[in-house]
């Protein structure tokens, strides 16, 4: 009697677990429950959308003698990012205006640059941007001390050329032709990234 | 004696002091945190991840609505002026829009900014929408300029650093104008009395097209049950390229058969339409899980009976 009993209470056991098999089968009745001492994280992480931006060095501030060529002026350093990936090539370029005072002018057509050729990519930076030919300034000067000169390029990259770098070493060079007066001549530099 | 020292202090005196920081001269300084940056409109807002600004239109002119968005990424408020530029050749090998100032004649021409001033406060950003109006006197061609954001500089009394950030405008003016798209696969998930379709479209023309469109449904009679619009709206297509929309359809049978189709309008920035249709999915809606549940319940039920009968033997 008490080892039927047994019997029938395994039994009932038996068929009970068999049930609940059977109700794990049925989608949206899960019985089965894990053991494992795991657990997962769940992570959505959204690449955002990238940049293009440029930051120039200081202010030019240098003292020019007359009559020479006045080279290797350094430019300081121009950082840089381009991380639109946008499957095109990009640019980074200079312009200047002629440099003024009072009437005096020394135009951009006596002015040069020639491009830094070190390059240190920030983090994450993909490949490595080329140093520009640099070259002399040039265009047509309609109105002296404020028309920009066209452009000449310090760096360009290929469209797999993404993230921020630093440029360092450009220079410009300034031939002030002979007779010029003395003065604090005033002018402007513009660098361009083109992406 | 006299006329010589005349010279030598001739010399030395066209010393010029080029100075500029002294005057206040923001220009950034060279730290390496940019102030600013740009990035076109619906960047990261479509499916299109690159040539945001790449446009082909038909010839006889065309109008294009888009977007620059400017950032500021600095502790303080900065002021930008925006234009449109044609673009130049830079020597030593690159490009560069042309000079701020500077007329153009082609594509700075044709693009106006709503905004041509901007003063974005710290850590903010702007987007200005742009019109490119092409003339209906273009000649079929490819034509390149840029959105110009140049970052104001203060007035200073020096040789003052002013920069710009670009982004490439391309524009094709098409000879021959091939509208044309692929629309499918049409892929359809059934989840909890809905149907979740995906829609890819792909551009096979040469002309850029905007799109809008619909998934319609039809019982095995041809009849119409329900017809529900893909999300989102308004996406454009690059020639070559393709976008990925969903459709969502609520209030699924349960039980039947229903055919699914995709209309795509396809629309020129000339006003142009044409219309594109996937190929059909058949949908069928039967009920699972109660077979499902009756056969499980009934597979227990045996089982355990088959265990109970084992027990009741070995008594």
């Amino acid at each position: 009697m008490r080892e039927g009993h047994h019997i029938r209470r395994r039994t009932t056991v038996s068929a009970g677990i068999a049930a609940a098999l059977a109700a794990a089968v049925v989608p949206g009745h899960s019985a089965l429950a894990t053991t494992t001492g795991s657990s997962n994280q769940s992570v959505t992480a959204t690449v955002v959308a990238g940049t293009l931006t440029i930051t120039a060095p200081p202010a030019l501030v240098t003292n020019l003698t007359p009559g020479t060529a006045n080279t290797g002026i350094a430019l300081g350093s121009l950082v840089y990012t381009n991380t639109l990936n946008s499957g095109s090539a990009w640019s980074v370029t200079a312009t200047s205006n002629d440099w003024a005072f009072g009437g005096n002018h020394i135009a951009f057509t006596n002015m040069s640059f020639t491009a830094g050729t070190t390059f240190v990519g920030g983090v994450g930076a993909a490949g490595t941007p080329a140093a520009g030919g640099g070259g002399v300034l040039s265009g047509t000067d309609t109105t002296p001390g404020t028309t920009q000169s066209t452009p000449v390029t310090l760096a360009t990259g290929t469209s797999t050329v993404q993230g921020g770098f630093t440029q360092s070493g450009s220079t410009i060079a300034v031939t002030v032709p002979g007779g010029t007066p003395t003065g604090a001549y005033t002018g402007t530099i513009v660098y361009t990234i083109t992406g | 004696m006299r006329a010589a020292w005349r010279r030598a202090a001739t010399g030395a005196a066209v010393l010029m002091a080029i100075a500029g920081a002294a005057s206040g001269v923001t220009s950034a300084a060279a730290a390496d945190s940019p102030e600013y940056g740009v990035r076109a409109g619906l960047t990261g807002t479509t499916t299109l991840s690159k040539g945001h600004f790449t446009y082909a239109v038909a010839p006889g002119g065309a109008v294009v609505h888009d977007s620059i968005v400017v950032s500021n990424y600095s502790d303080a408020p900065l002021t930008f002026d925006v234009h449109g530029a044609d673009m130049l050749s830079a020597a030593g090998g690159g490009l560069a829009p042309a000079a701020d100032g500077a007329a153009s004649t082609l594509v700075g021409a044709w693009l106006t900014v709503d905004h041509p001033t901007l003063t974005i406060p710290p850590h903010g950003e702007v987007a200005d929408a742009f019109t490119l109006d092409v003339p209906a006197s273009r000649q079929p061609g490819e034509y390149i300029g840029a959105v110009v954001v140049s970052r104001r500089a203060p007035a200073q009394q020096a040789i003052g650093v002013v920069t710009r950030a670009a982004l490439t405008v391309d524009v094709t003016v098409l000879g021959t104008v091939e509208l044309r798209a692929a629309a499918g696969p049409l892929l359809a998930v059934q989840q909890h009395g809905e149907v979740h379709f995906t829609l890819g479209v792909a551009n096979r023309g040469n002309v850029l097209f905007t799109f809008s469109g619909e998934v319609t449904l039809r019982d095995g009679s041809g009849q119409v049950v329900a017809t529900v619009p893909i999300a989102p709206a308004g996406v454009y297509v690059i020639p070559g390229g393709q976008a990925s929309v969903t459709a969502l359809w609520h209030g699924a049978p349960w039980w039947g058969r229903v055919s699914a189709t995709a209309t795509v309008h396809a629309r020129l920035a000339g006003g142009d339409v044409k219309t594109f249709q996937s190929d059909a999915v058949q949908l069928s809606f039967f009920p699972w899980s109660v077979p499902i549940g009756a056969g499980a319940g009934v597979a227990g039920g045996l089982a355990a009976l088959v265990v109970l009968r084992r027990r009741l033997r070995a008594l």
